[in-house]
């Protein structure tokens, strides 16, 4: 090979070394690059490490102070410096004798602190814990650890932490718990704590007392076991729930004592919440209300026998009025007959006339006895209008005006000035306030005066009866509005009544939203009622009623009647006064009676009672409409059962109205009238 | 520890003297020695001998000279600088390029024929032994690896890339230096002399620029520290009184070659013909932390340089370079293969010596003493 072939061969491999010492350059700057990179995302993350050491450091409340092993600080935070009130320069924080030299002053006897230190260094152990009390007052709990670094031990780690708020309020706490179970133990009840899981961790004597009289304590969590067999487990459901819910837990249990009796007890538990609202205790109490439970049983027992009583009162009461119809309405015909009759004498006839009078006044007291009892058993409903007060008062006043002047006594009515409208049962005011005027008039003697008045006072009605009666004391006052409650109860004054009147009227008038207030200036000196009412206000915007009661039509005669009664004489009576009055009557005095004499007479109108034997009117009723001929024929229920239950059941067997015994002539003669 | 004191003790002693001067490297080989190896292999044990007697007689002489820092030599170096360190290797070849010179001879290189590249002994080993003789500083001298690529044949080997053996290439060279500085070499050279031959091979500059990336990757994993007693030499390269690339200008190799990352730097200058041009273009682009040894005296030149002269170069150089980034060296090894008789032992240390006094005389004046 020439010369210039070598050089040629020398120059071609340097090239081709050239070329691969470029791509090896290349590849080292890229893993310089790369090293470059990686170098500084691990110099970032050491900085991040440092400054988040560093900040964990300074974010604990702990003093720190790291050394090494020959005494050399490497490490502390800016609490350390604060906690000990350290004024050395960084220089000579450098070393922990310099430290230990500033800090010694804290305690009365620093060379015992010092010595500690020591015997740390010269033992070296693992972990050491010491209580430090520092003259000054302060605890701090001072702990250090070795620290290993690579598995080697590269010094130790001591914290600091000033414990003295913890301690303070420890001691606080215990003189509080000292406290409490002084106060406890004063108590009558039983008193106990529990954990938060239920444990009970404390009894006061008292419970000691109940169930172990040689002031044994129980075991912890055993008290279920004194609870009544049969109570326990509601008892511990509603305990579980309580520790679950966090709600409050109340029981009452039966639990057993040392004598081996039980006694009831009441049970309450409250959370003790902290201020972050976790449960940190259960504060429970035990009472004894073994007296107050059998006192509330037999209370109970009692009341329950008192409501047996009322109610079979008012069934007794309801049943009265009922009976009491029943005889009222032959009595009532018979005399309606006789005022038909033209021959009668004069003696007869006033008879005949003392009669009604006293017949009405035994319906209107067996009514309000009605009225009473089914307003203290809710029966009663207001069939509510826009009335005009004024012809309830014309009404009421009327009602009463025979009374009083058959008593002697004078009636006066002053009339509003302008009318006054309500919104109620016209015939409930219309009685209430008759109610008032036969009461005056009751207790007024011969000669004596009624006022009666009425005025607005701002939106409501206002009722004034007042009388020259024989008045009221001031105790007779408050009760005069109860049941069955005489201003007078004396032999002499034999139109007292049942008492039930003055009652009747506070609860008819309580029902319209109204109140009535009664007065006197004392016994003999007269009494005074006053009745408010809701007046409506927009009266002039109000459909006027029509005046006075529509005329009834003409009598319509020759009607044919099928009468029904099981009660033979208030039948026939019934039957005669129709008879009487032109219509064609037929009788029969029971329910088959009743369908078959339908069938055959085929009457324009049926008075049929409802107590029937063999069918009662219900059923005979059912039966006339079931057939063809008794679809339109008349229904009238005659019965002393007048309660809104029984007018609905009339209803739906399918009478077209419904009757009460007695049946006042006139009334009935109007209703005959007006059916079609 | 012991040898540590020392060294600083003696760095302290060269210290005193305001230029430093340290030798390249190697001295001729007693004849003895140079006619035993000739008839036996560079590692035959019968050597060891006439091997240790060397460099004991190298050393003991060139402390004689007054230099304040030694070398083995390179007594032991076998066969030349350039392949001390893979002479032997099993996976080499005889028949690699060769390297002509101007007097017409050239220097066959070894031809790597398989990997993994490993080298067949460092320059550790010769440090070892020369340590043990010296009362001074030893300087030690290696081949850089840019000159050991060459070793790679133009035609890739099979199983074994040439990429693969840069990477060995510069593991092992950076384990050489490693080794020497641990043992205490006071300078650690490293050998570039085909620095200029690559501007030679490669006038465009870039066979160059990649030589110097080649050494900077080896030096970039020193430490700076370390950087300060590492150094680079080149010269046009110096046997039997011949240069392969003496005419190769420096204005194009001493800009790149001040980028490689060694504290030190070798540079012949004595046998420039115009020295101030040459110095002009150190001082432009020299750097603040590189120290400059310029050759004062030129091995291939028969002729003995007075002190005076050296004293001269000194001061010339010194009018272009800051005193304390200064020091003065030889040209080049005074025979850097085994069997170089070119230069006698006696000329060798009569040039140290007056490179080592012309070099005092020169600090005594620049020192005002």
């Amino acid at each position: 090979m020439s010369p210039d072939d070598e050089e040629k061969l020398l120059r071609s491999v340097a090239m081709q070394n050239a070329k691969s010492i470029l791509l090896a350059r290349q590849r080292a700057e890229e893993e310089l690059v790369g090293a470059k990179e990686a170098l500084e995302l691990k110099t970032q993350q050491l900085a991040h490490s440092l400054a988040m050491m560093r900040a964990t450091l300074e974010s604990t409340t702990d003093g720190i102070l790291v050394t090494d092993r020959a005494g050399n600080v490497t490490g502390f935070n800016e609490k350390f410096v604060q906690m000990w009130g350290v004024s050395l320069d960084r220089e000579d924080l450098k070393q922990h004798r310099l430290i230990l030299n500033e800090t010694g002053q804290y305690f009365d006897e620093p060379s015992y602190f010092l010595e500690r230190i020591q015997s740390i260094y010269d033992t070296s152990p693992p972990e050491s814990y010491d209580l430090l009390e520092l003259s000054d007052g302060r605890v701090i709990e001072r702990f250090s650890k070795i620290q290993f670094v690579d598995g080697q031990n590269a010094g130790r780690v001591w914290s600091f932490q000033d414990i003295t708020q913890r301690r303070q309020a420890e001691r606080q706490l215990q003189e509080s718990e000292k406290e409490f179970r002084q106060l406890a133990d004063a108590m009558p009840q039983i008193v106990w704590t529990a954990k938060p899981d239920g444990t009970v961790d404390y009894y006061n004597h008292r419970w000691f007392e109940y169930v172990r009289p040689d002031n044994q304590p129980a075991e912890d969590g055993d008290w279920d076991r004194f609870v009544h067999a049969d109570d326990r487990a509601p008892v511990q459901r509603r305990w579980a729930d309580a520790l679950d819910s966090g709600e409050p837990y109340k029981v009452e249990c039966r639990i057993v004592g040392a004598d081996g009796t039980y006694r009831w007890f009441l049970g309450r538990a409250l959370p003790v919440a902290d201020d972050r609202g976790n449960i940190v205790r259960w504060f429970g109490t035990w009472t004894d209300i073994h007296e107050e439970k059998e006192t509330a049983d037999e209370l109970r027992d009692v009341a329950a026998r008192l409501s047996e009583a009322d109610r079979r009162k008012d069934e007794f009461i309801a049943m009265l009025a009922h009976e009491l119809r029943n005889p009222l309405a032959p009595i009532r015909n018979a005399l309606e007959i006789m005022r038909a009759t033209d021959d009668m004498g004069t003696g007869l006839r006033s008879a005949s006339e003392m009669m009604e009078r006293q017949v009405r006044q035994l319906v209107r007291l067996v009514d309000d006895l009605l009225d009473v009892s089914r307003i203290s058993r809710g029966k009663i409903n207001l069939r509510r209008d826009v009335i005009e007060l004024g012809s309830v008062i014309s009404d009421a006043t009327d009602a009463a005006r025979e009374s009083c002047e058959s008593g002697g006594v004078e009636l006066s009515v002053k009339p509003a000035a302008i009318p006054i409208l309500l919104n109620g049962d016209a015939a409930r005011l219309t009685q209430a306030i008759g109610n008032l005027l036969n009461n005056s008039c009751k207790f007024t003697d011969k000669g004596g005066r009624i006022e009666l008045s009425v005025e607005r006072e701002s939106d409501a009605a206002v009722i004034r009866v007042r009388d020259t009666g024989i008045g009221m004391s001031p105790d007779q006052i408050p009760y005069i509005f109860d049941m069955f409650v005489q201003a007078d109860t004396s032999l002499e004054r034999t139109g007292s009544g049942l008492g039930i009147g003055l009652k009747l009227v506070k609860n008819l008038v309580e029902m319209h939203g109204g109140i009535v207030e009664a007065s006197s200036a004392g016994l003999g000196k007269g009494s005074e009622f006053v009745v408010r009412l809701p007046a409506i206000n927009d009266f002039e915007e109000l459909p006027r009623s029509a005046e006075g009661i529509p005329a009834s039509k003409a009598s319509v005669l020759g009607r044919r009647i099928l009468v029904v009664d099981d009660n033979l004489d208030s039948a026939e009576s019934m039957s005669l006064l129709l008879a009487i009055s032109g219509h064609d009557v037929r009788t029969v005095h029971d329910g088959l009676a009743a369908v078959e004499t339908a069938a055959s007479f085929r009457p324009e109108i049926v008075l049929l009672d409802i107590g029937l034997p063999k069918l009662n009117g219900y059923e005979a009723a059912r039966r006339i409409r079931s057939e063809h001929w008794g679809k339109r024929m008349y229904l009238m229920a005659l019965t002393g059962w007048g309660q809104d239950k029984d007018r609905e059941r009339s209803k739906e067997a399918g009478f077209d109205c419904h009757l009460v015994k007695p049946i006042d002539p006139v009334e009935l003669m109007k209703r005959l009238a007006d059916v079609e | 520890m012991a040898l540590a004191t020392e060294c600083l003790n003696d760095r302290a002693r060269i210290l005193d003297m305001l230029i430093s001067t340290e030798p390249i490297g190697s001295i001729p080989r007693p004849l003895a020695l140079i006619d035993a190896v000739a008839e036996h292999a560079g590692d035959d044990a019968v050597l060891e001998p006439l091997y240790d007697e060397a460099i004991r007689d190298t050393i003991e002489r060139f402390e004689a000279t007054g230099s304040p820092v030694v070398t083995d030599g390179e007594q032991r170096k076998y066969h030349n600088f350039w392949t001390y360190s893979v002479h032997g290797l099993p996976n080499t070849a005889p028949d690699g390029f060769k390297i002509p010179f101007e007097a017409g001879h050239t220097r066959r290189m070894l031809r790597l024929t398989g990997g993994p590249f490993r080298y067949q002994r460092r320059a550790d080993i010769y440090l070892d032994k020369a340590l043990r003789y010296a009362k001074v500083p030893v300087k030690q001298a290696i081949i850089s690896p840019s000159a050991l690529s060459l070793m790679y044949p133009l035609d890739e080997i099979p199983g074994y890339s040439r990429e693969e053996f840069i990477h060995d290439l510069l593991n092992e060279h950076e384990t050489e230096i490693r080794n020497c500085l641990q043992k205490g070499a006071f300078k650690v050279q490293v050998d570039f002399t085909e620095g200029r031959l690559a501007v030679k091979l490669d006038p465009s500059g870039e066979l160059l620029r990649r030589f110097i990336e080649m050494n900077n990757m080896a030096l970039s994993r020193f430490s700076a520290e370390d950087r300060q007693r590492i150094g680079v030499h080149t010269c046009p390269g110096g046997d039997r009184d011949s240069t392969h690339s003496a005419d190769v200008d420096y204005a194009e190799l001493l800009p790149s070659l001040f980028e490689l990352k060694a504290g030190n730097f070798y540079v012949a200058l004595a046998g420039e013909s115009d020295r101030v041009r040459v110095l002009k273009i150190i001082r432009e682009h020299m750097k603040p932390d590189q120290r400059i040894f310029v050759g004062v005296v030129a091995p291939i030149d028969p002729r003995i340089e007075t002190p005076e002269e050296v004293r001269d170069r000194t001061l010339e150089a010194a009018e272009h370079i800051p005193i304390e980034q200064l020091g003065t060296t030889d040209d080049c090894g005074f025979a850097p293969f085994c069997d170089d008789t070119s230069t006698s032992r006696d000329t060798a240390f009569a040039k140290i010596q007056a490179r080592v006094e012309g070099t005092a005389l020169a600090s005594k004046i620049l020192g005002g003493q």
